[in-house]
């Protein structure tokens, strides 16, 4: 698939997605840790996280305004009623999107019973992480902020499955160049993609490209099944480091397919 | 919602023992996630730090698991096996997991006192039993009462029975019916509740009939069989080899109790 088709010069690296302020309230311990943890590698999401539905409210009284409020549906019942009711009154516009995150319905009677919560936008277990906070994000934010943090975290996803070494300047640049080639609907010429990935540091396309080729030689050194994937896609032995535009045309085809 | 209809609502989203079960392994299963992510990004000490207590978290979910699992196997192998009882000394059996418990308390920084008495004439006690059904009764008692507060717990054993009693907050009337009769509750069953059940099926096991007591103040009584051991004739097997695991179920049990209260 030629990237070389209808230059498009009006592209550009697009800005960081919107910030989402989610406040969490979840009975379990080991879930509120995980969730503490996990925000730390979510820069878009700030994320406060509670014990009590009491402690949330509390949250609220005192100014935090998130966009997002995700709450556990096993918190003391009197608790839970109580937090919804509240969230729903809170002076100022819009209020917080409510998010319930909700044990998977075990029995008929757990089945009618999260369908009468059904007003709600609804979590229902199990889930991941990542999809706990894509699911808030995607409440949070707008449509092209959501786009682009969905495929900025399908980027992350799929070089850290590469083993791809995150200090590694190409490294940076790949996963702008991914972005940008996944956004834009146009395809972009690959020289384009370079000054888009060296722009923001005034670093030129040479250098760019050089970058590239070092990652591609680590790449294909870690020998990842990934990376045998993306050789066989390009019909190409994996012994071999891809070229630049064979590794970015693998890439952006396979992450299209999970868009 | 009307009140009662919320109330069934919410009961009905716990799931049972097979939603605490399910909800044990998925936060796990979330852990792990976490940490994968989190040594993808080459942490600091501050992260690894924070890596440490989540780890720790874990552990203590998978303790709970182990305890859950223990339940689940005990009731699934109801009736497919008669239980094996054998010679036991019984005072002597309460008076070591009596003191493990308080020691093992004190080192969890909790200051609940829990004591063992005797009837006079009463220092030992014969009996056909299994020391790891009184594990698991005294230790799921022992939770039971964490969970409701208690401060003081008192066990006295007389001939022919045990009286269990605590200053916390009291049984439940289902509580009590199901130790009673082996009648379930719908709302015990939708909170997963799976002590009383593991109480009462192991008193059976050893032929023991419960009284228990419903409103504050809980209190017990366990009636046991009619001992027809001469103590003279007695080879008492030694309780040595299960020990540890008698230790570990008691240390699940007082566990889960304080994590339940915290």
């Amino acid at each position: 698939m030629p990237l070389l088709e209808n230059p498009v010069f009006s592209a550009e690296l697009p800005q960081e997605p919107a910030q989402v302020t989610a406040l969490f309230a979840v009975s379990q311990p080991l879930e509120r840790d995980c969730i503490r943890l996990y925000a730390h590698s979510q820069p878009c999401v700030t994320a406060g996280v509670y014990a009590t539905a009491e402690a949330l409210l509390q949250a609220l009284r005192e100014g935090i305004c998130p966009q997002v409020v995700a709450v556990d549906v096993l918190l003391p019942e009197t608790a839970f009623q109580n937090l919804l009711q509240s969230v729903q009154k809170l002076p100022g516009s819009p209020s917080p999107k409510i998010l319930l995150l909700t044990p998977f319905p075990e029995t008929a009677a757990a089945r009618g019973a999260l369908h009468k919560l059904d007003r709600y936008t609804r979590l229902v277990r199990p889930y991941s992480m990542e999809t706990l906070f894509g699911t808030v994000y995607a409440l949070g934010a707008d449509e092209r902020s959501t786009r682009i943090y969905h495929i900025q975290r399908l980027c992350g996803a799929a070089l850290q499955s590469l083993k791809a070494d995150p200090a590694l300047t190409g490294t940076v640049y790949l996963k702008r160049i991914l972005l940008c080639a996944l956004l834009y609907e146009q395809e972009l010429p690959l020289s384009r993609l370079y000054q888009i990935a060296g722009e923001e540091r005034g670093i030129d396309e040479k250098a760019v490209t050089a970058a590239l080729s070092r990652l591609s030689g680590a790449l294909c050194r870690k020998h990842t099944e990934g990376y045998v994937a993306l050789c066989r896609r390009c019909g190409c032995a994996s012994q071999t480091p891809l070229s630049n535009g064979r590794l970015i045309r693998a890439l952006v085809e396979e992450l299209r397919t999970r868009l | 919602m009307q009140s009662q209809d919320k109330q069934d609502t919410f009961l009905a989203l716990r799931g049972g023992l097979q939603g605490r079960m399910s909800l044990s392994f998925d936060l796990l299963e979330n852990t792990l996630e976490v940490l994968q992510n989190r040594t993808a990004d080459k942490p600091g000490s501050q992260s690894l730090q924070e890596m440490s207590e989540l780890l720790d978290a874990a552990r203590q979910e998978l303790q709970d698991l182990r305890r859950l699992s223990r339940h689940a196997v005990h009731a699934a192998c109801l009736g497919l096996t008669e239980p094996e009882l054998y010679p036991m000394e019984l005072a002597g059996t309460l008076r070591e997991m009596c003191d493990f418990c308080s020691r093992d308390l004190q080192e969890l920084g909790s200051g609940i006192e829990i004591k063992l008495t005797c009837e006079p004439g009463v220092q030992i006690l014969p009996t056909m039993g299994d020391a790891r059904l009184v594990a698991r009764i005294t230790g799921n008692l022992l939770s039971n009462a964490i969970e409701a507060g208690a401060k003081q717990i008192r066990l006295h054993l007389f001939a022919d029975k045990l009286v269990y009693s605590d200053d916390g907050c009291g049984m439940p009337q289902d509580a009590a019916e199901l130790l009673n009769n082996g009648v379930s509750a719908a709302r015990l069953e939708q909170c997963g509740a799976t002590g009383l059940w593991e109480i009462r099926r192991c008193a059976e096991a050893m032929g023991w009939r419960i009284h228990a007591s419903a409103g504050q103040n809980t209190r017990l009584e366990c009636i046991l069989p009619p001992c027809t051991v001469e103590i003279g004739s007695l080879m008492l097997e030694s309780d040595a080899l299960y020990a540890g695991r008698s230790r570990e179920v008691l240390h699940g049990e007082l566990v889960h109790g304080l994590r339940a209260v915290q």
